[in-house]
């Protein structure tokens, strides 16, 4: 009886989650492995699964002759701005709309759940006049703007959510104690909801260092490009070096794989349950 | 006495009233600058001639625009086919894929919390990566999935992933899936959750079967995150336009065209800013129509989000 258990299990449970996982890092583990080979082997016959020799010319290529440590610095900046921005809008307008009842909340909460729905390309046109017109076409900051406007009601309601968690009586208490409520809110709501706050943050960061469509509107200048902007034209450009493509996509993952490790458990929480945008 | 007491009454009701309001203000000044004011402008612009590569020739022409894409527009209409087939067919497989991931991780096992991470990811990777990653895995001479095919004996000769419009279509929507299983895993993972366990435990006792609590108690139970989730998902499935533009940028010939990507062509290439507006009206009023559908019944679960 307890072997059968244990064969059912095998079949319905491990087998299916091995598969996925061996799906899932499949064209991590070959964008890898490509990255490490020389440009020459990628085409070689039979296909290799490990490098021959492994290099790490690629990656120095990267560097030295496409200039990937500015497109990188770009996107840092876009993106920890962005971020900073996000998380201070977020706390502030969050709070309002947990803790407060207010007239015309469903209107808002209502009219921030459509912007979700507004399609990039739909924007990109009119908001391209904009940033003419304030003189931001080819400076980051029409990346920075857009993309905080972009993030910003998902993340207010993530924090929104955050803030429901948490009893009133923690702020009240110390409002009693004699607080203001700015202080209260400062000093005693702030620790608890630190995990939330990077949570959030992440969030944001994550989105503005994957910002495509807005970039190819706003951005022409060579050195203002963020890195997906880089990389696509890197594969138009270099239609061949495959290995040097590989190595760009391997530099550019790790940030964002990092923070995504980090948050991976929050994004199912009861706050944000049913609407992760991407 | 009594007044300044009841002043400050006043103050304390003002600052209570106030307060939320201006806490909102700069979200709602952002969002009403970047976001509704350029909606509306997207309409006007559609009814305008706008091309940069004609300046002084902008001008008022009605619906013009509008009545072009619907009567002579070949790629619209192709474009509109090829977004509905890409919306059903990686809906329909990352609702089914994202729901199963979700039941195997809600079950407890050794490791659980590292497989997570790991089959989770792709939900990290932006767009233009997801196609560049699968241009190195897809492509016909050092592509890993020929490769693959072929040592295992499935084909005899390379697929020529982008050369013809039907495998190209195909591999877009291989590579979106694998992008977006993760989003559908992570929206059914918390419905899942919160399903009390002592509804499963009771079931047990009634000598129900795992297939029969599937369909009888899990499924029913997390029906509103069905429907909200797969409409959500659908919409931004239609708005995603990154992964095609980096794998196979809309060809060949048109077969992976899609009106988010039509419209920027449209804006890019062309710069015609008054076609692709128009365009993007169109496209904003039949997401309008699903975002209502989504709103209303949305309305399901509208207690627990005020």
């Amino acid at each position: 009886m307890k072997g059968k258990q244990g064969i059912k299990k095998v079949i319905f449970l491990y087998l299916p989650v091995i598969a996925f996982i061996i799906i899932t890092l499949a064209p991590f583990y070959w964008m890898i492995v490509t990255s490490l080979k020389h440009s020459t082997e990628v085409f070689s016959r039979p296909l290799t699964y490990w490098p021959k020799e492994f290099t790490f010319e690629n990656y120095s290529k990267l560097f030295s002759g496409f200039g990937f440590g500015r497109y990188f610095l770009n996107s840092f900046f876009v993106s920890i701005t962005t971020t900073l921005i996000v998380i201070v809008l977020s706390l502030i307008s969050g709070y309002a709309m947990s803790r407060y009842k207010f007239r015309g909340k469903g209107f808002v909460y209502l009219l921030l759940l459509c912007t979700q729905m507004f399609p990039a390309v739909v924007l990109m046109i009119p908001l391209f006049e904009t940033m003419n017109s304030l003189r931001l076409i080819n400076s980051l900051w029409s990346l920075v703007i857009t993309c905080s406007c972009t993030n910003l009601p998902f993340c207010l309601f993530m924090m929104m959510g955050y803030y429901n968690s948490i009893p009133r009586s923690l702020e009240e208490a110390a409002q009693v104690d004699g607080c203001s409520l700015l202080k209260a809110v400062f000093k005693v709501l702030m620790p608890t909801m630190l995990p939330s706050i990077i949570a959030t943050g992440s969030y944001a960061f994550i989105n503005s260092w994957n910002v495509f469509i807005y970039a190819t509107a706003f951005i022409t200048k060579k050195e203002k490009y963020p890195i997906p902007l880089a990389l696509n034209i890197f594969q138009g450009e270099f239609n061949t070096d495959y290995a040097g493509l590989a190595a760009g996509c391997v530099v550019a993952l790790i940030p964002v794989l990092i923070l995504f490790a980090m948050i991976q458990k929050n994004l199912s929480g009861g706050a944000t349950s049913g609407a992760v945008k991407g | 006495m009594k007044a300044k007491g009841r002043a400050r009454r006043n103050k304390l009701y003002y600052k209570r009233v106030v307060t939320p309001y201006l806490l909102l203000l700069p979200v709602l000044v952002f969002v009403t600058f970047f976001m509704l004011r350029p909606m509306v402008n997207v309409f006007i612009m559609s009814m305008q001639n706008y091309k940069i590569l004609e300046p002084g020739n902008k001008s008022f022409i009605g619906l013009s625009n509008y009545i072009k894409i619907l009567t002579q527009d070949e790629v619209f209409i192709k474009a509109i086919r090829n977004s509905i087939l890409w919306v059903a067919v990686s809906v329909v497989l990352q609702t089914i894929l994202g729901f199963w991931l979700a039941y195997l991780l809600n079950q407890k096992f050794k490791l659980r919390g590292i497989a997570r991470a790991l089959v989770l990811s792709p939900w990290a990777v932006a767009g233009v990566m997801v196609g560049i990653i699968w241009n190195l895995m897809l492509g016909e001479t050092y592509g890993v999935v020929n490769d693959l095919l072929l040592r295992l004996g499935i084909i005899d000769q390379n697929i020529s992933w982008f050369s013809s419009g039907n495998m190209a279509m195909a591999a877009v929507i291989i590579a979106n899936v694998w992008r977006g299983i993760p989003f559908f895993a992570i929206s059914y993972l918390s419905a899942l959750s919160s399903i009390p366990e002592d509804i499963y435990e009771s079931a047990k006792i009634d000598g129900a079967n795992r297939i029969v609590t599937l369909f009888k108690i899990t499924i029913p139970m997390i029906k509103d995150t069905f429907v909200l989730t797969t409409l959500l998902r659908s919409i931004w499935t239609f708005n995603a336009m990154d992964l095609i533009y980096s794998l196979t940028y809309g060809g060949p010939n048109n077969s992976t065209m899609t009106i988010p990507l039509y419209i920027m062509t449209k804006f890019k290439g062309e710069m015609d800013y008054g076609y692709a507006s128009a365009l993007a009206g169109i496209a904003t009023i039949l997401m309008m129509i699903v975002a209502f559908a989504y709103i209303k019944i949305g309305k399901l679960g509208k207690e627990e989000m005020y």
